[in-house]
């Protein structure tokens, strides 16, 4: 799928997306769900879609999507504050959006951001982040304990914890993306 | 160096064609190559003074920077795409995400080519795979081969200025140099650049958006590369025996011996005598600069109508779009629609930039008096803060043959705006 029609229907499902990072989160898992190609990669942060990236100036550029910016001083990151951006669509969006939103395919994309968004990490950046990650691992690497995913996770540079794996492992069961099983005696 | 993998490099031109607009651009990636290098070890010779690095992984870094452009195919760039597009699908099909062919074959030849192995330990080509890589832990070694701010760029924006004759792409190297630094942070390290040598840096940045603008998207240029991919496109696809070898990337050693035993001249001079009358003719027209000409620019942002500003967006080269187009255009232009090329020309406007609290890969970073990293539009002075609009320039672009418009009188502003509006109008009904 077009990853410009993709960040369409992620912002036009919720009305409004917070963040960059969060925006390709979502649209990362909803690739996956999907089996849609948007470019994911790992990458120093998880996985990344510089297609997606693109995608969304794109449309800023091209005044389909309107961004707005927020800072946040004193906040811990290397930069000393952090800034966040936000998504919504404008009426141009809107009208693509429904032009090219009533495909198989984007049918499809859009049930996976729903399974994407039923749960409350959808909505919580570090979370969904560690998700991500886990994920990529999960299907790259195939570890099979928390402790072999935070091995394995040193590998791509990413500091994920076992307890932080274990936060997420529901959510990735729920998306059909993970099966949990108790460890034998 | 004294190998023939590397020798080779001598072969592929550094702009491919464009010495068709700029005469004297005729330099290769070997001395790219070894420029880069150069450059890596002044960077890493002014890190050691600090004493963030020691001389083993310096030979290291020289390595990596020696070796990151090993795996060009004829036409430089010219040759990623076609590769990514022709790639023996039913041989290789775990590539994983993203993963671009001429990456793979650059690790391919770095770990398995007998020349290279007869030079480098295997320990030392791993941990040169490793730093050419863009994924696993931001370490400022990598910075230095491959980022925002590399020696890459740093070497081709001057030397790809100096050949071509023009002066877009300099800027202040010494002073980049001096001001490199290494930010640590948390388990990570950066490559950052002391605030003192902030104006250096918006040349350096300005630098490559001019160079982009005025050389590597030069129209003529983007003109020679469409035709090049055309050609090798329409040779592939009537099984012309060297460019599916050339081309079609199946992970063999059969392929790898034909990829590294061709060069740009090489491939010009088989085409030009193809089987295939049409390749043959994009050849000569190469050959002999009977160039095609463009017959239409579109930005999509002046159209109105949001569906069509939408689809024209979304429009790229050698796609059925594209070809349903181009056969549009052709019928009316009256020539055949091989010949006619739709195509999107994108430059990212360098002074964009969208604020994140995370370092996104394009980031340079500056470290400001207090000992901060900032990122380069934050400094209140430079043009990146004047300018935040667009995040990049996108443009319909088509290329036909119009050969009257090079005789006498011939192509007036009259005859090709004519031209102009009536391509335009078919590409946006057709969007629409």
């Amino acid at each position: 799928m077009d990853p410009k029609d993709a960040a369409l229907i992620a912002v036009g499902q919720e009305g409004q997306i917070v963040g960059r990072t969060l925006l390709q989160k979502k649209l990362y898992f909803a690739a996956v769900l999907a089996e849609q190609e948007l470019g994911f990669r790992p990458h120093y942060y998880g996985p990344y879609s510089p297609d997606a990236a693109d995608a969304v100036d794109s449309l800023v550029a091209n005044r389909f999507l309107k961004e707005t910016t927020e800072t946040f001083p004193g906040q811990e990151s290397i930069f000393g504050e952090w800034r966040r951006h936000s998504y919504e669509l404008t009426a141009d969006g809107g009208r693509l959006l429904q032009a090219v939103g009533q495909t198989e395919e984007a049918e499809n994309l859009r049930e996976a951001l729903k399974k994407v968004n039923a749960h409350p990490i959808a909505n919580d950046l570090n979370l969904l982040s560690i998700a991500a990650k886990v994920h990529i691992l999960l299907r790259e690497k195939s570890p099979a304990t928390a402790s072999e995913i935070e091995l394995k996770a040193r590998e791509y540079g990413w500091q994920i914890t076992a307890e932080q794996i274990r936060d997420v492992a529901q959510y990735l069961v729920d998306l059909g993306l993970a099966t949990l099983r108790k460890r034998s005696a | 160096m004294d190998t023939r993998v590397f020798q080779r490099l001598r072969g592929i031109r550094q702009l491919a064609m464009a010495h068709l607009v700029y005469p004297g651009a005729l330099h290769t990636r070997f001395e790219h190559s070894v420029g880069t290098m150069h450059v890596a070890a002044r960077i890493c010779q002014r890190l050691s003074e600090f004493g963030y690095i020691d001389e083993q992984e310096t030979k290291l870094v020289r390595l990596a920077a020696l070796l990151h452009d090993i795996g060009h195919g004829p036409f430089s760039h010219v040759s990623e795409l076609l590769l990514d597009r022709h790639y023996d699908r039913d041989k290789i099909k775990a590539l994983p995400d993203r993963e671009r062919i001429h990456e793979r074959i650059t690790v391919q030849i770095i770990q398995e080519n007998k020349e290279v192995g007869d030079v480098l330990s295997s320990e030392m080509r791993t941990d040169i795979v490793n730093l050419l890589s863009d994924t696993g832990e931001r370490d400022f070694k990598r910075d230095i081969v491959s980022g925002p701010l590399d020696a890459d760029k740093i070497d081709y924006l001057r030397r790809d200025s100096y050949f071509a004759g023009v002066e877009y792409g300099r800027f202040d190297l010494e002073k980049i140099v001096d001001v490199c630094r290494v930010k640590p942070y948390r388990s990570e390290s950066y490559l950052v650049l002391h605030h003192e040598g902030v104006y250096a840096v918006e040349q350096f940045v300005m630098a490559k958006y001019h160079m982009g603008q005025q050389v590597y998207f030069h129209r003529v240029r983007s003109i020679t590369d469409a035709m090049l991919v055309r050609g090798v496109t329409m040779a592939i696809n009537g099984g012309d025996d060297l460019a599916c070898r050339v081309f079609r990337y199946d992970g063999s050693q059969a392929f790898l011996d034909a990829y590294l035993s061709v060069d740009d001249e090489e491939i010009l001079q088989a085409l030009r005598r193809s089987a295939n009358t049409k390749v043959q003719e994009i050849f000569s027209r190469l050959a002999d600069r009977r160039l095609f000409k463009q017959v239409c620019e579109l930005p999509p942002e002046t159209v109105d109508d949001a569906l069509a500003r939408g689809s024209l967006l979304k429009l790229d080269a050698e796609t059925a779009a594209a070809r349903a187009l181009e056969e549009r255009i052709a019928e009316k232009l009256g020539v055949d629609p091989d010949f006619v090329i739709v195509t999107k020309w994108s430059v990212k406007n360098p002074t964009y930039r969208p604020a994140s609290y995370r370092i996104e890969p394009g980031d340079i970073m500056i470290l400001d008096k207090n000992n901060t990293v900032r990122k380069i539009d934050e400094f209140p002075d430079l043009i990146f803060s004047f300018n935040k609009d667009a995040a990049s320039l996108e443009r319909i672009h088509v290329y036909a043959p119009r050969d009257e418009w090079n005789q006498p009188g011939g192509g007036t502003d009259e005859e090709r705006q004519q031209c102009e509006k009536t391509v335009k109008k078919i590409l946006i009904s057709n969007a629409s």
